[in-house]
């Protein structure tokens, strides 16, 4: 039985245009979905362990974020950080319907329940 | 109705003398005087005016009139008759109670030249829409929520189809009740969720059919609201980032405006070249060298192409960094509200 993150990245993933989904959780695990091959699950744990030297030139008053797109010629990067320390990783194709939507994917993570 | 189709009766109906002559005569002079306009300041007047015969449109300040009974009385003896709401204080509830009284728009008092000139170009849709058979043209009347409201407290069974250029989804109502919704592979009220809240599209009302499943159980009223949060949440994301700005499914859903605050352009070596609010430039001229150093590295092995920007995403507004190999770029951006 999937819990609710479970089901939300699968959901996620299945979106056209989503390269790669990774949730990094407040007691430190990872869950990815991805299609294993250009972005494999090692690679985006690897990138949300490393959120906060990635955006260390950033003044963190200033830039207190709801969310970071690095945006990239082949696919775009969105960090979205919780309140809860929960850390999102989306990795979609430029110009999809993923990129068009997301801000809605975004919302729906802020307001997932991860318990 | 009026015989001439460049030249509408107008009835306004609002206690704020001053306010209606303002109104009125800005009306006027938008219109180049095809608008005849006549003014009320209660309801038992506004009767008398639209029983005399000929009035094509009533725009009325739902606060001060009662309301709802005032709209169903007008549209119930006056079905041919255009029927807008205006309100100093716009709440959900309010638009959805008009709307289903039987209003064709529902907008906040424009207090500026711009807001009155938006309110102009909507009531003039309302005036030349004309009802056809299903809901072609509805988006201009309506939005999806309001429309799915009606059809839940009308204990109505109906399917809504969504398109956006393609097909984006369906919702199924069941006697009043949201029992299914799909968007892509998603099901249930998420997928729910995602539909109301998506920018830009039409829909379609069909007649009731069952669904493959049932995915959603809560009663529509609660749906509703969390669909309605999640949307508020949505679209404060998008006036932050700012990436997607649509029309949304109600029509006249401005954009939301963003005023620049800051913009500082260097050389790829980091030698400043324009700065317009910068306080510190050279604090900037290190940190978006920095960056384009850290997106050089941020994925050396993935093939993603060369790094185009950074776009941050804060409370207040948003940011943009571009990196080019000649020039950096570095934008920053406040929201200003959102008009309605």
């Amino acid at each position: 039985m999937k819990n609710s993150l479970e089901n939300w990245l699968d959901q996620t993933a299945a979106n056209d245009g989503v390269l790669a989904v990774g949730v990094l959780r407040t007691n430190g695990k990872c869950l990815c979905v991805s299609d294993g091959g250009k972005y494999p699950a090692e690679k985006i744990e690897n990138l949300l362990r490393h959120y906060l030297p990635l955006h260390a030139a950033l003044p963190s008053v200033e830039f207190l974020p709801r969310w970071f797109t690095w945006q990239f010629e082949h696919g775009w990067f969105r960090f979205v950080p919780r309140s809860d320390t929960a850390l999102l990783l989306l990795i979609v194709t430029p110009e999809s319907a993923a990129a068009a939507e997301l801000d809605q994917m975004t919302a729906e993570f802020l307001d997932l329940p991860l318990k | 109705m009026s015989d001439k189709s460049n030249h509408h009766q107008v009835l306004f109906v609002d206690d704020n003398r001053d306010y209606l002559e303002a109104v009125g005569e800005s009306f006027r002079l938008l219109s180049a005087e095809d608008w005849q306009l006549q003014a009320a300041n209660s309801a038992n007047q506004a009767l008398q005016i639209i029983k005399s015969g000929g009035m094509d449109l009533v725009v009325l300040d739902v606060d001060f009139t009662d309301g709802d009974q005032f709209i169903s009385l007008l549209h119930g003896c006056y079905p041919k008759l255009k029927i807008a709401v205006m309100t100093a204080e716009p709440t959900n509830e309010k638009r959805a109670a008009s709307i289903a009284a039987g209003a064709g728009l529902f907008f906040e008092k424009p207090v500026s030249a711009e807001g009155i000139q938006s309110v102009f170009r909507q009531l003039c849709k309302l005036l030349h829409w004309e009802p056809s058979e299903g809901f072609q043209g509805v988006l201009r009347r309506i939005g999806l929520l309001d429309l799915v409201k009606i059809e839940c407290i009308s204990r109505n069974s109906s399917i809504l189809d969504l398109y956006r250029q393609h097909s984006l989804g369906r919702i199924y109502i069941e006697d009043g009740q949201i029992i299914h919704a799909v968007c892509g592979e998603i099901f249930g009220e998420r997928a729910f969720q995602r539909l109301l809240a998506i920018s830009g599209g039409t829909f379609e009302l069909h007649d009731y059919e069952q669904p493959p499943e049932r995915t959603i159980h809560r009663p529509w009223d609660l749906i509703l609201a969390d669909a309605l949060r999640f949307r508020e949440l949505a679209k404060g994301q998008k006036v932050a980032g700012g990436t997607t700005v649509g029309s949304g499914w109600e029509d006249g859903a401005d954009a939301p405006v963003a005023r620049a605050e800051e913009l500082l352009i260097c050389t790829g070596r980091g030698e400043k070249i324009y700065d317009w609010q910068c306080a510190h430039p050279a604090a900037r001229v290190a940190m978006l060298q920095a960056i384009a150093q850290q997106a050089a590295q941020i994925v050396p092995d993935w093939q993603l192409g060369h790094f185009d920007r950074l776009e941050i995403a804060v409370p207040t507004g948003r940011a943009v960094l571009q990196a080019r190999a000649d020039r950096i770029m570095f934008a920053r951006f406040a929201q200003t509200g959102v008009p309605t």
